[in-house]
């Protein structure tokens, strides 16, 4: 009986997946078809002449290597970045009391609907300014603070009473002593997720690498993407060989993180 | 855990010390004694952005003494917010693409220098060899008579076909649409309904809501952009009505439809399609995709003949130094000589901006490979260009959002919806028109 009526649920949730994983197999898919496979009507489901040219020519007509290296240094300093950065800040923002502290929090909140494209040419010139043009400080440097994590974590510090804070400080333990010894420690799921939205987000950063660089040496993968899909049309078999091979690391990543990541949550439930 | 967590902050602020002592000494680039670099920004990415390279690298390889640093952006969008970012900063390149709306912008704010100078200049061009650059192109580049920019990749609209779909609809291969009213004939003889459901599976034309294939159907209708003050849009005349109308009986009716940005092309490909419109350079991405026999032919004509170019220029920034600019200009010149233009058609299918260019060995090859591709490029004996006053950018998007979009997606009434895109794009015009006077420009 009870597995009956988790039928529709299961339906649901089948399809809710199937709708999720459509699109990965046909990018798989397309990365294996030669060029005419790919317009073929109808459409085949698998490469019926499997073939690795695309990834061959996909990789090495971009330096898709160094790429790498560079989205892993700049999705490595962004993740660690945040993390000290929103801890720091949601900490003031929960548990202090300090003039305008209401009002700073609300202006950096506003901040969050002011969309990229508006301040994309003011940053540029601020950018310009302080000589970081073309170099890692301008890719990492202003993401290191991301509004959203700092609001996040804010919200999970507020739920931890402040008698907390009392009986830490009362027991002879420092400020920041009580963030890392008492605040980190139970928010820590909150944390995994910033950590998870800053490396997407540096992941998948295209637009503000493309303006503040200019040299192939400090141009991460998402560039190295839009290479293959132009104005007058998009080379698809390259352009998904090479989609394949940027998301894979990410896919590998959450393999191996899945389980911390599911425990972390599961932990979450017994804190006080 | 206490001691896990504090351990593992250390280690994560340890990595960030580390790294942002490291990466405070990289990403620059040491500069070369004695070489001159000019920094080449372009939108140029896939097949064309191989060709140029490797025309850049050859330019390279042969100049001793200039470095062209080419720097893709990958697309015209994002290439536009860097220059126009650039310029505010004061930090431009040496030079850039340039459609002609943003090089209006970057001649009223003094951002460019004209390239006539370097024209005129010691290592300039004969009169000679101006003359060989096809008239269209040195009109399409001047403002005021003065050449400020110089034209780099352009192409003109070309008409694909299906040979084997055209065969199978009872229509003659080689004689692809001469007029309007063979292009919407052919397009309803070649429409099937193949299963009997009352929706075709093959169709005659397919095309994406572009303001490039309106503009054309006005010119060929005997229209014009703007009125002989050059100040106010024209094309709410009875031609822009007729071409507009044209546009959505062809497009949206029982003969073809309308797909998403470069979707068509693709259904095009896969056989379902008997024609479509589409740059010259639309070739290079449709090579060795599909399973027929591709016919290429100039655009079907109206009353008159007319085509409308596109593809960008290239422009020299002011603001940095004269060596720069010098060598920037003999890039220019070399890239723009009969030869490397010739070289370039052929890779990319941009058309050659030089007359000459049509009699080398390479190009009459490439005639003989690609049937048709020779009408196409002649065009260009009669073509035009879209207006280049201040204001047009925006006059643009609203005829292809107000009126064309309109027409096309919904069931606006012609003359209303292009009189009403009209009379936003005069108030915009207008508007830069006060806005430069106040300026003093």
């Amino acid at each position: 009986m009870y597995r009956l009526r988790n039928i529709p649920v299961h339906v649901l949730v089948i399809i809710g997946a199937a709708s999720m994983i459509l699109p990965f197999f046909w990018m798989v898919s397309t990365s294996f078809k030669t060029p005419q496979e790919i317009f073929l009507f109808p459409p085949t489901w698998v490469a019926q002449n499997p073939t690795v040219s695309n990834y061959v020519q996909a990789w090495s007509e971009v330096p898709f290597p160094r790429y790498f290296l560079n989205t892993v240094i700049i999705a490595a300093c962004m993740v660690a970045g945040v993390i000290v950065t929103s801890c720091l800040a949601a900490y003031a923002f929960a548990k202090f009391d300090f003039p305008g502290r209401e009002t700073l929090f609300i202006t950096m909140l506003s901040m969050m609907i002011v969309p990229q494209a508006v301040y994309l040419v003011p940053s540029f010139i601020i950018v310009s300014a302080l000589g970081w043009m073309d170099t890692y400080m301008a890719l990492i440097v202003p993401w290191l603070a991301q509004i959203f994590s700092i609001f996040l974590l804010r919200q999970q510090f507020r739920s931890i009473p402040n008698d907390y804070y009392d009986a830490a400080l009362i027991d002879g333990c420092s400020r920041l002593g009580f963030l890392w010894r008492i605040l980190v420690p139970l928010s820590k799921p909150t944390i995994v997720t910033i950590g998870l939205f800053a490396l997407l987000g540096s992941w998948n950063s295209f637009i503000w690498p493309l303006i503040m660089t200019n040299s192939d040496t400090l141009r991460p993968i998402q560039v190295g993407l839009s290479y293959f899909a132009q104005e007058q049309g998009t080379e698809h078999g390259l352009m998904m060989a090479a989609a394949t091979f940027c998301v894979a690391p990410v896919v590998i990543i959450y393999f191996f993180a899945q389980k911390q990541v599911i425990e972390s949550y599961a932990k979450s439930g017994i804190k006080g | 855990m206490r001691k896990a967590v504090s351990r593992a902050s250390a280690v994560i602020l340890a990595a960030l010390l580390i790294l942002a002592a490291l990466l405070g000494g990289c990403g620059r680039r040491a500069g070369r004694d004695g070489v001159v670099e000019v920094t080449f920004w372009h939108g140029m990415g896939g097949p064309l952005g191989r060709v140029l390279n490797q025309l850049i690298d050859e330019f390279n390889e042969t100049h001793e003494g200039i470095y062209v640093n080419s720097v893709s952006m990958g697309r015209y969008t994002a290439l536009s917010q860097k220059i126009m970012a650039a310029v505010a900063a004061g930090k431009p390149p040496t030079m850039a693409q340039a459609y002609e709306n943003w090089t209006i912008e970057l001649i009223l704010s003094r951002s460019i220098m004209p390239i006539q100078d370097f024209v005129d200049g010691p290592h300039g061009l004969s009169q000679e060899s101006l003359d060989d650059i096809l008239p269209v192109f040195i009109e399409n580049n001047q403002w005021d008579g003065v050449i400020w920019s110089f034209p780099f990749n352009k192409s003109v609209r070309a008409l694909y076909y299906n040979r084997d779909l055209f065969a199978a609809s009872g229509l003659d291969p080689d004689h692809p649409p001469a007029d309007w009213d063979e292009y919407i004939g052919f397009s309803r003889q070649i429409t099937r309904d193949e299963d009997g459901d009352g929706y075709p599976e093959i169709w005659g034309t397919s095309g994406q809501v572009t303001v490039w294939m309106f503009g054309n159907l006005l010119i060929q209708d005997g229209g014009e952009w703007l009125d002989e003050s050059g100040e106010q849009v024209a094309f709410n005349s009875r031609h822009g009505v007729n071409a507009l109308t044209f546009q959505r009986d062809l497009l949206v009716g029982d003969a073809g439809f309308i797909t998403q940005g470069f979707e068509y092309q693709n259904d095009f490909l896969a056989g379902k399609v008997g024609m479509v419109e589409g740059s010259t350079v639309s070739v290079a991405f449709m090579e060795g995709k599909f399973d027929f026999e591709l016919g290429i032919a100039a655009l079907p004509q109206g009353k008159r003949p007319g085509g409308t170019i596109a593809g960008t220029n290239v422009v020299i920034f002011d603001g940095i130094p004269e060596e720069e600019q010098l060598a920037a200009w003999e890039f220019i010149k070399w890239f723009t000589d009969t030869e490397q233009t010739a070289k370039w058609s052929d890779g990319t299918f941009y058309v050659p901006v030089r007359a000459s260019a049509m009699e080398t060995d390479l190009l009459k090859q490439k005639f003989i490979d690609y049937p048709g591709l020779q009408d196409a490029y002649r065009q260009l004996d009669y073509a035009s260009f879209e207006p280049k006053v201040a204001g047009w950018y925006a006059g643009r998007r609203y005829l292809a959002e107000r009126a064309i979009e309109s027409v096309l997606r919904g069931d606006a009434d012609v003359q209303g919806a292009l009189d009403k895109a009209a009379k936003k794009a005069d108030a915009e015009i207008a508007r830069l028109k006060r806005l430069q006077h106040k300026l003093g420009l």
